[in-house]
């Protein structure tokens, strides 16, 4: 079933163009990682996902227009942003209690499971944790929700990489059973990358590429080619190519692999490396 | 029902001095009454020397006026309030937590609207519940009589509601206000009613504006003077609860008041814009 579908979503702030007539499909189950630039609309169009704010286009998220039935929509999804939305002067006991009345698909013990593991004390308010802590907290109320679909939005910014691990972990461990989709925005992209099953690049309003982490797998190389044979490579059309000692590390798209580990290793492109691929050649439609 | 209660239980949460102050302020003001008072009807004895009703009317005086200053603390109080209620969670960023629980913004407003209505009514005139037994403890066995408007726990429970929906378009509109202006919520609530009367007075040398504003706002319980205590009403704001609820001005007021919840609702639903 699908989870989401957006049709020449667009949105502009105070005439800024920051979502550029979106099309994007994502099937229910999936762990998409929505990757970009700063400023490239990654933020604008998760929180247009959850009805935070208006679009102009078609978008169906979980069968609700998002704008119009917002309530009605977070009963089976959930959103977290980055630590700093917490409110400071709530206390971990009453966000939990306030989640169980106001929540339909809550499950109170297994979030209070997750604090207690995390040595979160109930009493403390959000002002008195450590970042860390309140990303803990954050992931243990949306994961005690029996959510359809997690729409997580830089939820690591500002931690170290310890807790960053910790948190991807849990997140691993919860959302693996395969009836959940996973929306993820980060720029720590490459920390990511083993959780994902898809990936969708957005530059500048508009998303510049979408497929399968399967089909990223199988479809892209790259080969660090000696300096005397960079105009052989050339020949063999590399999508895109960057200098690098002694030689030139050339991507290809859809390569003749036999033929092109002739030229040395070859080697996966990182996502990172992708998208500057991708954005550099103006984009590829899917 | 259940999201409104919760909704009200976290503005509670997050401003607890909505009920810390009218309760220590309240208190406080109780006791000094009530001594002074005590102090004051030493020496009356029914059988021997009975209170005159001329000084039974005085020292009643004290206490309704002990009794409107904890109101008037309390609308003090839901104004600034309603000034915070939206602003903060703005301000702070905590409205992208909120709203990405199932909670609509027409039932986060009514938990927010509910504070100044129904959360500091019902506790500020408990207490005027409380003062009017202290009033009754003290005068035992004086032969004096209290009198006060609100000397009877049923006319403080009307007064609550008729009060409160009195001043609603005033606390509706520093709502609309705190969903929408970026900072100082009071001042910038205040400026159009301060622009308006300052205009009137230079044009016609005339207060009516600045007097109505005062009337709506905190008229109703700004302690009154011995004149009132024999019946001499002049404004409508001062009118008693059944009076008033038979004025057109308080069902207009409520019709204003509700439109503006609803621009509140709307401007709600559109905050996290902003951020």
């Amino acid at each position: 079933m699908r989870c989401v579908m957006a049709r020449g979503v667009r949105r502009t702030i105070a005439g800024r163009v920051a979502l550029n007539g979106v099309d994007l499909e994502i099937d229910e189950g999936r762990v998409v990682g929505i990757i970009g630039p700063n400023g490239a609309g990654k933020t604008t169009l998760l929180q247009a996902l959850v009805g935070l704010v208006p679009v102009e286009g078609e978008l169906r998220v979980l069968g609700h227009d998002p704008w119009k039935d917002r309530a009605a929509l977070m009963r089976r999804a959930s959103y977290v942003a980055d630590v700093s939305i917490m409110p400071r002067w709530l206390r971990v006991s009453d966000a939990v209690a306030y989640y169980d009345a106001v929540h339909p698909a809550f499950d109170r013990a297994a979030t209070e499971e997750l604090l207690e593991r995390g040595a979160i004390p109930p009493g403390a308010r959000v002002g008195m944790l450590s970042k860390g802590q309140v990303a803990q907290v954050q992931l243990a109320l949306a994961m005690g929700v029996d959510a359809r679909l997690l729409v997580l939005d830089e939820p690591t910014l500002g931690l170290d990489i310890l807790y960053r691990k910790r948190f991807f972990d849990m997140l691993l461990t919860r959302f693996a059973e395969g009836h959940q989709t996973v929306l993820i925005a980060t720029h720590d992209v490459d920390e990511i990358q083993d959780v994902l099953t898809d990936l969708v690049f957005i530059d500048r309003g508009r998303v510049v590429f979408q497929c399968t982490v399967e089909e990223y797998e199988k479809r892209f190389v790259e080969v660090h080619v000696h300096p005397e044979h960079v105009e052989i490579a050339r020949e063999m059309g590399p999508m895109h190519e960057r200098p690098a000692l002694a030689g030139r590390v050339l991507i290809f798209d859809n390569g003749d692999r036999s033929r092109l580990s002739l030229f040395g290793d070859l080697r996966r492109p990182s996502v990172a490396t992708l998208f500057a691929a991708i954005v550099n050649n103006g984009g590829e439609r899917e | 029902m259940r999201s409104f209660i919760w909704s009200v239980r976290r503005e509670l949460w997050e401003h607890r001095w909505v009920y810390l102050v009218p309760v220590l302020l309240g208190g406080a003001l109780m006791a000094v009454g009530a001594w002074q008072t005590g102090v004051n009807v030493s020496g009356f004895d029914a059988a021997a020397n009975p209170m005159s009703a001329a000084v039974a009317r005085r020292l009643s005086l004290g206490l309704d006026t002990t009794a409107r200053m904890i109101l008037l603390v309390g609308v003090v109080v839901a104004f600034v309030y309603c000034a915070e209620a939206l602003h903060s969670e703005r301000h702070d960023g905590s409205i992208l937590f909120w709203k990405s629980l199932p909670v609509g913004d027409g039932t986060a407003i009514a938990g927010k609207a509910a504070v100044p209505l129904i959360i500091i009514p019902v506790l500020t005139f408990g207490m005027v519940l409380v003062c009017q037994l202290v009033a009754r403890v003290t005068f035992a066995g004086t032969g004096g009589r209290f009198q006060s408007a609100l000397a009877s726990p049923g006319a403080a429970i009307v007064e609550a509601a008729v009060g409160a929906l009195w001043i609603a378009p005033v606390y509706a509109w520093i709502l609309l206000v705190s969903a929408r202006a970026r900072r100082a919520v009071l001042l910038v609530a205040l400026l159009p009613a301060m622009l308006a009367s300052m205009v009137e007075r230079l044009a016609t040398n005339s207060n009516t504006i600045s007097q109505a504003l005062f009337h709506r706002g905190v008229g109703r319980y700004w302690p009154r003077g011995h004149l009132d205590l024999v019946g001499g009403i002049d404004a409508l704001a001062m009118a008693p609860a059944p009076m008033l609820l038979r004025s057109a001005s308080l069902w207009m007021g409520a019709v204003v008041a509700a439109l503006l919840i609803v621009g509140v609702v709307r401007a709600r639903r559109r905050s996290a814009e902003a951020l």
